[in-house]
């Protein structure tokens, strides 16, 4: 018969010897599975006296005391069952123990639970990949980077401290970020210092949207104008006026610039001479959004309702019938139309046939604002969250929940930054 | 009607009798017996008797432990912690963690009794003190509480370092 502490150490063997193979370099077979390792023998009742330890030249009066290497001497289920006590920092501590204690901490269904417990990172699992060959601790190393990275940018964005007041419209380049506030200024921000290069003041009331290019910007105002201003001097060139309310949101191309109102219409303006060229009535409600591509122009208002338009004509072109409250934020891509409502959801349409292909549901309040590309919808709500889908399936893929404190007014991205 | 209450009675103070890994023979409340799940389950597959119930895997003293546990506790409604939150060791209540406060070896084995008994609020009790010990050590720190030897090579201890500093804590 096996003495206790023969039958520890054969166990103990046998943890060296998979570490052998879990530390040699070929992450596909470095997870550990609870069956590989329940096999553990479990030492028998009453061990007496020290555990025999390797290093013949170091004793203390607390070697004396029984110490027991709980997660090496257990049953392999009840070891882990005190990991999952544990935080991920702690286990990650801990995997520096010994060998032993490195491959029990990188027990899958420990990071398994790790990952699935962290709410907003549900993940969604193609059907043809094994359950059990997922490698969950760097699943969760990802995902737990990713997150700390949208926490060092909202680091960032603590920089971007200098309106006085809410902020309602923002674009980014690789240099800049531009910003309009309800304090009623522009303010230009170095990208990656964070440090705000200009302050542009102009408009009598809070600038509510912004275009720019290389050579112009243009903004709108609560104080019912558009202004056009110089890209490199920064001063204004134009003063657009006309609408009777305030300037919701604008968009420009090389020949139009579009803006569109709380007066419920749209106004079409010669980007060149500042003539308002037509100007587009049709909704009945505020109009919250515009877009312009291709000559077309791309609304959403209050109504509920998304029309496309004629830019050149000033015809409406077909109506996007199917959002059950007012609409906050569209955009248009030439063939798609996504659209973002009170009514929380997110619809992608068609443009050519005016069908709705897909309504996206997460947001528990109105879709402020989104943004996407071929790939992304990134969406912003009064939920305070952000969230990231995927344009072609609809699937939600991430999920930021606790960057913002108050309602999201705008969001861009691009591959590797959101900035909202 | 008396009839009833006798019953009841009796059922109240029914005993059942356990046998540790040395021989010796402890009686205990049948409800207090019950809170092992093992011991529940093999009561109602013999049902009425008066054998007592060999332990051969736990021994007098650490037995002794576990009736206090379990005598201490035999009015809780133990509740199974839900699985979708994570389980925290910062909520031993005062009795318990004295309760705990013994030295490593009977702690180890009330561990192996809680686990072979099937006491879960007694095994998550004894693995959250574990977990405690652990908790808040470096490395070397943890080497010495539990007596372990650092088995890695230079070359390994660097690489399971680097392994698993995206984590550490600044």
């Amino acid at each position: 018969m096996k003495s206790p502490i023969s039958a520890l150490q054969s166990g103990k063997l046998k943890v060296l010897k998979m570490f052998k193979s879990v530390i040699s370099e070929d992450p596909r077979h470095r997870q550990i599975s609870r069956r590989q390792l329940s096999a553990f023998p479990s030492p028998s009742k009453s061990i007496v006296g020290c555990l025999e330890i390797e290093d013949e030249g170091f004793f203390t009066v607390d070697d004396c005391i029984l110490r027991i290497d709980f997660l090496c001497s257990l049953p392999y289920e009840v070891a882990t069952s005190i990991l999952l006590f544990l935080n991920f920092n702690t286990l990650c501590r801990i995997s520096r123990v010994s060998r032993a204690w490195y491959c029990i901490v990188r027990d899958n269904e420990i990071w398994r639970g790790l990952y699935m417990e962290s709410q907003r990172w549900k993940v969604t699992i193609p059907p043809e990949v094994i359950y059990g060959d997922l490698d969950w601790k760097k699943m969760f190393k990802h995902r737990y980077l990713l997150a700390k990275r949208w926490n060092e940018g909202e680091c960032d964005k603590r920089y971007l401290r200098g309106h006085t007041d809410s902020v309602y419209c923002i674009q980014f380049d690789e240099n800049k970020i531009v910003t309009g506030s309800r304090d009623k200024t522009i303010k230009f921000w170095n990208i990656n210092t964070g440090a705000c290069l200009r302050t542009l003041t102009g408009h009598d009331a809070s600038v509510l949207c912004l275009q720019f290019n290389e050579s112009i910007m243009v903004s709108g105002s609560s104080d019912m104008s558009v202004i056009v201003w110089d890209m490199h001097s920064l001063v204004p060139i134009r003063k657009l006026e006309g609408h009777t309310a305030g300037v919701l949101d604008i968009c420009f191309n090389e020949t139009f610039i579009v803006s569109c109102s709380k007066d419920s219409t749209i106004k079409v303006w010669d980007i060149e001479t500042g003539e308002c060229l037509r100007t587009l009535k049709g909704h009945r409600g505020p109009v919250n959004a515009v877009q312009l591509k291709d000559n077309k122009i791309i609304s959403a208002s209050g109504d509920a309702l998304i029309k496309l338009w004629d830019a050149e004509t000033g015809k409406c072109i077909r109506d996007f019938i199917g959002h059950t409250r007012g609409l906050a934020c569209v955009q248009y891509d030439g063939k798609l139309v996504v659209s973002g409502s009170n009514d929380q959801t997110i619809k992608i349409w068609d443009a050519e046939t005016g069908k709705c292909i897909r309504t996206l549901f997460g947001h528990t309040e109105l879709v402020r604002t989104l943004h996407f590309d071929e790939d992304k919808i990134v969406s912003g709500s009064y939920d305070q969250s952000v969230k990231v889908w995927d344009l072609k399936s609809g699937k939600p893929l991430l999920d930021f929940k606790d960057g913002h404190t108050s309602w999201v007014f705008d969001v861009q991205f691009s591959t590797t930054k959101i900035v909202r | 009607m008396a009839t009833g209450s006798t019953s009841t009675n009796i059922s109240e103070l029914k005993k059942i009798k356990l046998t540790s890994s040395e021989g010796t023979e402890f009686v205990v409340d049948k409800d207090v017996g019950e809170k092992s799940i093992l011991l529940k389950n093999m009561l109602e597959d013999v049902g009425e008797n008066d054998m007592a119930i060999p332990l051969p895997n736990v021994t007098g003293p650490i037995l002794t432990k576990v009736i206090e546990y379990c005598t201490h506790h035999r009015d809780d409604f133990f509740i199974s912690q839900d699985d979708d939150n994570k389980k925290t060791s910062d909520d031993i209540d005062e009795w318990d963690s004295e309760f705990c406060k013994v030295d490593q070896g009977t702690l180890f084995e009330l561990i192996l009794a809680a686990n072979y008994l099937d006491i879960k609020p007694l095994l998550d009790l004894t693995c959250k003190t574990v977990a405690n010990m652990i908790k808040g050590k470096s490395p070397e720190e943890i080497r010495k509480t539990f007596n372990i030897a650092n088995d890695f090579t230079p070359e390994e201890e660097i690489q399971v370092k680097r392994e698993n500093e995206w984590c550490e804590e600044r």
